[in-house]
């Protein structure tokens, strides 16, 4: 279903692009008229616009694929439980050659769905290149500075390319932060590379941590205060009480707690986590329960998974706030094991 | 019916909590307690209407507001969960023409889940007590009335699909009981069907977009049964004829409801909240006189205001359509409320809380209540002010770990 959408989205897109539906005769007009720059914009344009349609075209045809698959994963489902219930069932000439014939019928489903497969996993493929290419030249257009309208429309573009294409997180490796006085001076300058490296890194992540610790923390004030208010209201009695009522309708309602977060709350803490892939690398609490591998401790690595899988702001804010911590505390020993070993440095040169 | 859901959700909650506790290895305890307690000023503490343009028999006066809530949710094992909800609270008038209306509220409710086999569904039981109770430690004052206290209990089960992309899909069924203690002819219990739908939409990530928010999205409809303990009543006048006392007229058979309610809602979490929902619910009665729709909009909004004060402010309008004709009682002072269910109002509220440290939170409640929009013979108003103080303490063994 989402498919759909973000191919209508394409193509709407696509239609309603800037340029992109300008008749043939006038665009050849503009062109001869133009500004190198303006000439430079166009021909991008059409490059991305062209990107654009072929990512909406491999799209389309994935989604038709996976509906494929969806049919002859329903199918052969079907015919397995309708072998199953045969070998069940008495035996008998009868019972047999329907078990065979049905079991014929379900071999052939599984060769289709094979096919399908790996029909399906070049279609991927495909698809993936046509949004590394979709998202190449539309940032190649982008630094032309082209009309507030085309960005917006590129904006749009570039964020449907970008879904999908996200890396796998890579941890950042913590350098060996002991001091060794009797190092050479080479040793030490290449050390405090290391540290450097990890220090940005970390900094970087630390300021996402931050900033999803004020952002989830906001939320959940918002929400419980909200709840808070109809939880008074819905004690008082004041409400009406024809109906099972909103005091026990706190699965719905409640959004501040995590374990009245949703229905089937907590066993169900996947539902509303926001999108995956949405985010640039290492900006979900998936990717940062594998980033800070190294530098927080196994209980905060099961809190930010667990952040990532549930719905609940507390649960997300909470997580942040704990790992935000423990990053600033390492943070602050790379900084002060740097300091010691330039100030070594400095001693030595001296 | 209520001792046996009260006792079946003890039972259940013994059950829960002994098998936890068999468990050395828990994966997750979370409980949480919050104390409060406030004074109010209720301007109509009896909740009368009175013919429009008159203001006697409407009584005033300060109360005194105290409440306690435990919350306790726990996972035996990965696939299951439990949760209760405990709360106790009541309210006491400080002048001798509220000391009918003194109350005191008792709920409990208690919910186990767990996911069926490799899938996402997920099945649960569920029981809940609402026992709104008179106090008179005082005696009954000046100017009392029959009270509105009432007790309600249910027990169910359900089943949760969820589905990707933050789709839920709940079915329920269960039997429900109803008492209304000062006429028990309002009483009634009944099955109920229920279907629920939830989905959370977020626009844009919240994890790298400061502007990002989410919407949620939930439907509900339930349909029960209701056998009341009073006799259906049948219109003994010709049609047409202006309703009078002696047009109801009690037949052998019990009164018997088919109640059917929807609720759909809105809610669009940001930098604020602004919620909206719709309900509504049809009574079909086999009773002359007890068949309405009623149909209520609400709308809400919650945002940080100033020095981390939050403000919640929420309207209410109701419209019932009664699809008998009614009969007005001319004696107000001796009308008794005969269902606690028509009593509610259109409402405006205003909520201001404002954390004091970690465990400590201070409320200020303004309401008012009217019925704009209804009868054009009867006015009722009513403004209540509240301030109070909540303490929450919570403990999370997952942080421990």
């Amino acid at each position: 279903m989402p498919a759909i959408f973000i191919q209508c989205f394409a193509a709407f897109q696509l239609m309603a692009a800037p340029g992109a539906a300008a008749k043939p005769a006038q665009q050849a007009v503009r062109v001869a008229q133009a500004s190198p720059q303006v000439s430079g914009l166009t021909a991008a344009g059409r490059t991305s616009n062209s990107n654009a349609a072929r990512l909406a075209a491999a799209q389309k045809r994935e989604s038709a694929l996976v509906g494929q698959m969806a049919k002859l994963r329903a199918t052969y489902d079907t015919q397995l439980g309708e072998v199953d219930k045969l070998k069940k069932s008495r035996a008998s000439w009868r019972r047999d050659r329907k078990l065979s014939e049905q079991k014929k019928r379900s071999q052939k489903t599984a060769l289709a769905l094979e096919s399908v497969d790996a029909k399906l996993r070049a279609q991927r493929i495909v698809v993936k290149r046509a949004r590394l290419a979709t998202v190449r030249s539309v940032e190649a257009e982008l630094e032309l500075s082209p009309s507030a309208a085309r960005t917006q429309f590129l904006s749009g573009v570039l964020s449907n390319a970008r879904r999908g294409l996200v890396a796998k997180p890579k941890k950042i490796s913590m350098p060996d932060l002991e001091f060794d006085e009797f190092a050479d001076p080479e040793e030490l300058l290449e050390q405090i590379a290391l540290i450097e490296r990890a220090e940005a890194k970390l900094a970087k992540e630390e300021s996402s941590l931050a900033r999803r610790e004020n952002h989830y923390s906001h939320m959940d004030a918002l929400r419980s205060k909200r709840d808070r208010a109809e939880e008074l209201v819905a004690f008082e009695n004041d409400n009406v009480r024809r109906s099972t009522g909103r005091t026990s309708d706190g699965n719905s309602r409640s959004s501040g707690d995590d374990q009245a977060s949703g229905e089937a709350a907590g066993l169900n803490d996947s539902a509303g986590a926001p999108p995956e892939g949405g985010g640039a690398p290492g900006t979900s609490f998936e990717a940062s329960s594998v980033v800070l591998s190294d530098v927080v401790d196994a209980g905060t690595q099961d809190a930010l998974r667990r952040a990532h899988r549930s719905s609940s702001p507390r649960t997300k804010a909470a997580a942040a706030k704990r790992a935000h911590q423990q990053v600033q505390e390492r943070l602050k020993r790379l900084r002060a094991s740097k300091a010691q070993i330039q100030a070594h440095l400095r001693r030595h040169s001296k | 019916m209520d001792r046996s859901v009260l006792m079946g959700i003890a039972a259940l909650a013994t059950l829960g909590l002994g098998a936890n506790s068999a468990i050395a290895e828990r994966e997750s305890r979370t409980w949480k307690l919050s104390l409060e307690s406030g004074a109010e000023y209720d301007s109509n503490l009896h909740r009368v209407e009175v013919l429009d343009g008159e203001v006697g028999g409407v009584d005033a006066g300060p109360l005194m507001r105290a409440a306690a809530r435990y919350k306790l949710s726990e996972r035996p094992d990965k696939r299951s969960q439990l949760r209760l909800d405990l709360r106790g609270g009541g309210k006491l008038f400080a002048v001798p023409e509220g000391q009918s209306e003194n109350l005191a509220v008792v709920f409990a409710d208690l919910n186990y889940q767990r996911r069926l086999g490799t899938s996402q569904a997920v099945l649960g039981v569920r029981g809940n007590y609402f026992d709104a109770i008179d106090l008179r430690p005082f005696g009954d004052g000046v100017r009392p009335t029959s009270g509105r206290s009432f007790r309600t209990s249910e027990v169910g089960t359900f089943l949760t699909l969820p589905a990707e992309g933050g789709h839920r899909l709940s079915i329920q069924g269960g039997v429900r009981d109803f008492v209304y203690k000062p006429d028990s002819d309002y009483s009634w219990r009944g099955p109920l069907v229920g279907l629920r739908y939830a989905s959370t939409h977020w626009l844009g990530n919240p994890d790298e977009d400061e502007g990002a928010a989410s919407i949620d999205v939930r439907a509900a409809y339930q349909a029960g049964l209701r056998s009341y303990e009073g006799r259906a009543f049948r219109n003994a006048c010709a049609p047409g004829d202006m309703p009078t006392p002696d047009c109801f007229v009690p037949t052998e058979e019990s009164r018997s409801d088919l109640n059917h309610s929807l609720v759909v809602e809105g809610v669009y979490t940001g930098k604020q909240i602004y919620s909206l929902l719709y309900g509504a619910e049809i009574s079909d009665s086999n009773s002359y006189g007890q068949a309405a729709v009623r149909q209520r909009v609400e709308a809400g909004f919650t945002s940080a205001v100033f020095a981390e004060v939050f403000v919640t402010a929420r309207a209410i309008v109701r419209l019932n359509t009664f699809l008998d004709p009614l009969l007005l009682a001319r004696d107000l002072q001796n009308q008794n409320f005969v269902s606690i269910e028509d009593e509610n109002r259109n409402s405006l509220s205003l909520h201001l809380a404002r954390d004091l440290g970690r465990h400590w939170g201070a409320e200020l409640r303004l309401a008012v209540y009217s019925n704009e929009f209804a009868t054009q013979e009867l006015s009722f108003r009513r403004q209540t002010a509240y301030l109070g103080l909540l303490y929450r303490f919570e403990e999370d063994s997952r942080s421990r770990l």
